[in-house]
């Protein structure tokens, strides 16, 4: 018997049947990445594949992969499930960042996409059709730009020829050394993958704010006649009505009341919930948010300091 | 996390010697715009000569290739040959080394299909020599003497770019358009020989009889000893041609050529090929029960 130590793991290899160096470094380098790799499930059917990001519990994935589900679980290759949260999601970059409640969890190891070269051997693991761990090999078949759904942007891809199917997205694509240099995205028809090169995740999670920024209210959007007090026509505005302020919270402590009617945040007109989470989400690095306010028949400006006990992990 | 990939085994060399051979070629590949749907690739096989796939020039003026560096430069057809589907291009100032030509393919090599579909950069799929194969008709009028066949992807885009080995040397011309979109290639050592040829007079020399001829059964007693069970019968003999001149006559059936059996049309094709143009050629007939050998000199199909 052949055995190799990997992270305190033994693999036991059957002597004779893996005789060739590369596959067994390929065994060897699987199984040390492996436990890294989660499967994603959505309440009801689907999902697809993770990765430990960070062993604190953060899981990248595709934002495809829980679009619209509120309840997101993740399951561990050593048979452990979480309840996830989504911390953040971005679909111009089809990217979400999940959130479990663990201190130990595997970190993959990530590596620097941009230095990837074409025909580098790259492995694909992922869940395809529900199908666990599986593994498929190629190579990286290009690298470019790809436009962005809707944006007018581009985004940068990495194509491979690994053979992927749906329940492969949102699993690492691993380099030779075993490292992650891309999240598995798109799939087209069988031999095609394009995956989200690992820099570009890297970058988005780094921007995002390391504590959830939150104001403490609940909200509804509305729709209203505002008079404007300089030309004195009527004006139909939408804005976000407070319908719940929650004590001791930025909100709170800035004086909000249920009844008020944020219509502008930060410079930004708020139309529904999802305006005033991106505004929270550009605004972290600034502890200061001008709010427009509409109370009692007149436009009001209130600042809300977002930074200051205590911080709550839930969203606004 | 173990962070401790960095002794790179014997896994990492081969995905750098992977990446190291896409390299080397990236260089001699070529985008080829000849057509109006998307571009093909085509590789620089000789200084200033460019080999792609016939298939994907539709057009013989207005015909424009980009390089690796992002130069887009115009080009001039050469020729083509439908049969083995290759046509040169000439270019003026592509200062561009060469590529390198490998060896005999061999069954189970990992192989690279390479080409530059795109202002992208170059793109790549992986896979093995599935098969040496051969002699096999191309659907196209034509005889392909060997093929390699291959399991890796052929992307919209890669027709006329190369197969190559791990060293990034040509080990044949791929294309999907020589049997229905299955990912061959023609073989380094006949693409070059065609392309030189094609440089030399345009186009592939094709042998000339001048007959008409439908394959026939040959019952026992009309073998006249020969073990082969079909042959062609002519079924007309133009005035002024090779057959006319060579002797051969309305109702001889045809069993052999240049001592190479003649069981139909194809395999007269096949031995109907350029290097026997001109040249007399003894032609076994089956003429009143008997063997009759005819000599017949090879013209050339226009």
């Amino acid at each position: 018997m052949l055995s190799t130590m990997v992270e305190e793991r033994t693999i036991e290899v059957p002597a004779g049947i893996i005789s060739d160096e590369v596959s067994h470094e390929i065994v060897q380098m699987l199984g040390r990445v492996g436990p890294s790799v989660v499967q994603v499930k959505r309440e009801g059917r689907g999902g697809g594949a993770g990765f430990v990001w960070r062993s604190d519990g953060a899981i990248v994935t595709n934002y495809h992969v829980i679009a619209g589900s509120r309840s997101v679980s993740v399951q561990m290759q050593d048979g452990r499930s979480f309840p996830a949260k989504v911390l953040n999601q971005n679909p111009a970059l089809d990217l979400a960042l999940l959130k479990v409640e663990a201190n130990d969890l595997p970190a993959a190891l990530v590596d620097d996409s941009s230095k990837l070269r074409v025909g580098e051997l790259v492995f694909a693991v992922g869940h395809p059709w529900g199908q666990k761990n599986v593994v498929t090999v190629g190579i990286v078949s290009g690298v470019g730009q790809v436009p962005v759904l809707g944006s007018g942007r581009t985004a940068q891809y990495v194509r491979s020829d690994v053979r992927v199917a749906p329940g492969n997205s949102g699993g690492p694509m691993l380099n030779a050394g075993g490292a992650v240099v891309g999240i598995t995205a798109m799939i087209f028809g069988g031999d095609m993958a394009v995956a989200i090169p690992s820099h570009v995740a890297a970058e988005w999670v780094a921007g995002l704010p390391s504590r959830r920024v939150m104001l403490g209210v609940a909200v509804e959007p509305v729709e209203f006649e505002l008079m404007l007090p300089v030309s004195k026509r009527e004006r139909r505005t939408a804005g976000l009505l407070l319908v719940g302020v929650d004590d001791d919270t930025p909100a709170s402590r800035a004086g909000l009341k249920v009844g008020d009617v944020i219509l502008a945040a930060g410079g930004r007109p708020v139309v529904d919930g999802e305006t005033l989470h991106d505004v929270l989400s550009d605004n972290t690095l600034n502890s200061n948010l001008q709010l427009h306010v509409f109370r009692g028949g007149s436009i009001n400006e209130v600042a809300v300091d977002l930074v200051g006990p205590p911080q709550v992990e839930t969203a606004s | 996390m173990d962070n401790s990939n960095g002794n790179a085994g014997i896994l990492s060399s081969l995905s750098n010697q992977l990446a190291d051979a896409v390299e080397r070629i990236g260089p001699a590949l070529v985008t080829v715009y000849g057509r109006q749907r998307l571009p093909s690739s085509g590789v620089v096989y000789k200084q200033g000569l460019v080999l792609t796939a016939e298939h994907a020039i539709e057009r013989e003026e207005d015909l424009s290739i980009a390089t690796h560096d992002g130069r887009k430069l115009t080009a001039q057809f050469v020729g083509r040959d439908p049969s083995s589907d290759l046509a040169v291009l000439r270019v003026q100032d592509l200062n561009v080394e060469p590529a390198q030509s490998s060896g005999e393919p061999r069954v189970g090599q990992l192989v690279l299909a390479v080409a530059r579909p795109s202002e992208d950069g170059p793109m790549a799929s992986q896979g093995i020599v599935s098969a040496v194969g051969g002699p096999v008709r191309t659907g196209r009028g034509g005889m392909l003497e060997k093929y390699i066949r291959t399991d890796a992807t052929p992307y919209p885009g890669f027709s006329g770019g190369p197969l190559i080995d791990t060293t990034g040397a040509v080990l044949g011309i791929l294309t999907t358009g020589l049997a229905g979109g299955v990912a061959l290639a023609v073989p380094t050592s006949i693409a070059w020989r065609v392309a030189d040829t094609l440089t030399a007079h345009g186009r592939i020399k094709r042998g000339y009889l001048g007959i008409s001829s439908q394959p026939v059964y040959l019952p026992e007693a009309q073998r006249a000893g020969r073990e082969q069970e079909t042959g062609l019968m002519l079924v007309r003999v133009d005035k002024d041609t090779p057959a006319e001149q060579g002797g051969l006559l309305l109702g001889d059936i045809l069993v052999a050529l240049d001592s190479q059996p003649v069981n139909d049309v194809d395999d007269l094709q096949a031995l109907l090929n350029g290097d026997r143009v001109g040249n007399p050629v003894p032609i076994e007939v089956i003429r009143g029960g008997q063997v009759q050998t005819l000599t017949v000199t090879i013209g050339q199909r226009d």
